[in-house]
């Protein structure tokens, strides 16, 4: 990927989540406190709308979409990620973009990444055969385990959870008056 | 600034997610961890950070399964975009009428609680130092969990959910799972109305 625009979409990306509110502590604590899922409906719509746009433009272009390996280490990371995210109200992402809206409450979060990062480095080794090389599936997707085309998996996919994310708003659950989305 | 109905900012969200995509890349952010302080270890201590970091996966910002060498490349920049997309957006929109960051409170608090979360505060009181702390430990664990899970909240849940990966959902679902009980018991009993 060309350095130039990847620093242009990074822009894009910090831009849309300040606007979306997800760099903030509050909002994020809300969603995970169910108290307001304004956060989670933004990111999972986020996801619909790639998925459709992701294999159109791939069917379209040509292009390999690459897949990231399931191990182990994935539910027992994502476990341990929650933890942390609901103690730091960031995450490894939007830190970033707080600190560059001033946020100054992200600052410590930063430092203990960068020590995290650090220290996962130094245990890299020791971890890896009791989590990473434990229940190595390999790229294993969705479309792959239906059987289905890609694109065809990625529109049901998308239409399932537009229609959960509407049907979520038109119940009011977690969704504090006064607020339209 | 009103925030973006969920929708709005969602679609826009797709957008990207699939730019980036298309342009070979991943919206994946703990990557650049890796390759930031890889290199500040290198600059250290070369033999240390071959042992260590050149022998760990690239993680969600990169799909190459073993660092081949600890250059910044797209990666960090699309982190550098990320700061300065926030700092850009803060600018052109201040800060927002719904959001329960603190930036703007500083007044109302009258000491050195400006920078707390207001919801934060009103359930752990004016203690910055214990913020710092839970802040820190948060930003550890949520770093050393990317490095075992192999992503991120943006490189496996969105990118990796939008490619349809087992793993961005399997992580997303553990995220919610483990985040849900944690924060509930953060903010139990005084303090969770707000």
């Amino acid at each position: 990927m060309n350095i130039w625009l990847a620093l242009l979409t990074g822009v894009a990306f910090g831009y849309v989540l300040y606007v979306a509110e997800a760099l903030d502590y509050g909002n994020i604590l809300k969603a995970l406190r169910v108290t307001d899922l304004h956060i989670p409906k933004f990111m999972f719509f986020g996801i619909a709308v790639s998925a459709v746009g992701i294999y159109l433009l791939s069917a379209l272009m040509g292009f390999d979409v690459p897949h990231l390996a399931f191990h182990l280490g994935v539910p027992v990371g994502g476990l341990l990620f929650g933890v942390g995210f609901a103690l730091a109200g960031y995450c490894p992402g939007t830190v970033i973009g707080a600190l560059g809206a001033g946020t100054r409450d992200a600052r410590p979060v930063l430092w203990g990444a960068v020590t995290g990062t650090f220290v996962y480095a130094m245990l890299h080794k020791a971890l890896k055969p009791l989590l990473i090389d434990r229940v190595a599936l390999g790229e294993v997707t969705i479309d792959g385990l239906l059987g289905w085309s890609p694109l065809v998996t990625a529109v049901a996919f998308a239409l399932a959870i537009t229609g959960f994310l509407v049907w979520l708003d038109w119940t009011g659950f977690a969704k504090p008056p006064g607020q339209e989305g | 600034m009103k925030r973006w109905h969920w929708a709005t900012a969602g679609a826009a969200l797709g957008a990207v997610s699939t730019a980036v995509t298309a342009l070979g890349g991943r919206l994946g952010t703990s990557s650049a961890y890796t390759r930031t302080v890889g290199k500040a270890t290198e600059f250290f201590s070369p033999s240390l950070a071959n042992e260590t970091f050149m022998t760990q996966p690239a993680g969600c910002g990169g799909e190459v399964p073993i660092l081949t060498g600890l250059e910044a490349g797209w990666p960090v920049m699309l982190i550098i975009g990320l700061f300065l997309g926030g700092l850009l957006a803060s600018r052109l929109h201040g800060r927002s009428d719904t959001t329960a960051g603190a930036d703007n409170n500083s007044g109302s608090s009258g000491g050195s609680g400006g920078d707390l979360p207001v919801m934060w505060r009103n359930r752990f009181g004016n203690r910055p130092w214990l913020r710092v702390a839970q802040g820190f430990l948060g930003g550890f664990i949520m770093l050393v969990a990317t490095r075992i899970a192999g992503g991120c909240t943006s490189g496996l849940v969105i990118s990796g959910m939008g490619r349809l990966e087992l793993s961005g959902l399997v992580f997303g679902v553990a995220v919610f799972a483990a985040g849900i009980p944690t924060a509930l018991l953060l903010y139990r009993g005084k303090g969770a109305s707000s």
